[in-house]
């Protein structure tokens, strides 16, 4: 039986702090992450409360923060956007 | 360009499609998805992106009525495109890679924890970390099902994109999403149980550790 490494176990050990009881899919966050995008970039609220099923998704998922990196380069959003959905 | 509002673009785009309002949504494609690629893909990123944005247009076209006008119009079509891109280049990536060389490719079969020589933990840090760390071997090894166990390497430790997986086991990406989640449920479950720590505890632990 393969075993995980010293840094996946890290990581996991982390992720799985991480976990919620509850979690979107990936099709759920595609489908609301350019309003998601565009809430944290247009928004009144501050982005840090906006859509937490999206942003803790985005922050557990590797392909779709992928994803929504490229977006934001896409839309020329701003750099710190990136930031506020980091790798868990 | 015109600037267009949401309804104004779904008109333009049903049949009969408005020439003009294609090509200007085939400008903003092209223009996006080379701020995303070019730091991303070695070669030729125009011939690449030009590809990727008539792939993404067809399927704008094809899922035009599921818009639902909560976005921009060319926020929606952008997310498109950065999904037909991304999916293709994974694909590519990994289409001569199996499932099995990326489970069995490991950077040492024998689990020994470098965390011991961590020069910034403290001894009884260290001891606590190992132990941590060794919980979740012996509860991966017990508490998952070989499925979820594959599925796990593959994609922590071997990097493989979730679609990738998917497609070797058979399922697709969101029943894959659910397969890991399953099983982080079951670890985290176990894990608190059996340490009597909690997630804050966990992470004050391993606290300004790379991970």
């Amino acid at each position: 039986m393969s075993h995980m490494n010293e840094n996946t176990l890290k990581r996991l050990v982390k992720l799985l702090a991480h976990t919620e009881d509850k979690e979107i899919d990936c099709e759920e966050c595609y489908n609301r992450v350019d309003v998601f995008i565009e809430m944290c970039m247009f928004g009144e609220d501050p982005p840090e409360g906006v859509m937490p099923a999206v942003r803790h998704h985005l922050e557990v998922c590797d392909c779709c923060r992928e994803e929504f990196v490229a977006l934001v380069d896409a839309l020329d959003g701003c750099e710190s956007l990136k930031d506020l959905v980091k790798e868990s | 360009m015109i600037d267009r509002t949401n309804q104004e673009w779904m008109e333009a785009l049903r049949d009969p499609i408005s020439s003009e309002a294609l090509e200007d949504l085939r400008i903003i494609l092209v223009r996006g998805l080379k701020a995303s690629l070019s730091s991303r893909v070695k070669g030729d990123l125009d011939s690449l992106v030009e590809d990727f944005a008539q792939d993404a247009l067809m399927k704008v076209l094809k899922s035009l009525e599921t818009f639902r006008g909560e976005s921009r119009f060319t926020t929606w079509a952008q997310k498109i495109a950065i999904h037909v891109a991304f999916t293709e280049l994974r694909r590519r990536r990994w289409k001569d890679i199996s499932l099995q060389d990326i489970i069995e490719t490991d950077d040492g079969s024998e689990y020994t924890p470098k965390i011991l020589t961590d020069p910034t933990a403290t001894p009884e840090q260290k001891t606590t970390q190992r132990s941590i760390l060794e919980m979740v071997q012996t509860l991966i090894d017990e508490e998952l099902t070989d499925r979820q166990r594959d599925a796990m390497l593959a994609v922590l430790q071997g990097g493989m994109p979730l679609s990738e997986v998917a497609k070797h086991l058979g399922t697709n990406r969101n029943a894959l999403y659910k397969l890991i989640f399953d099983a982080r449920q079951r670890l985290q479950r176990r894990l608190y149980e059996t340490s009597n720590l909690t997630a804050q505890d966990v992470l004050a632990i391993f606290e300004d550790k790379q991970v």
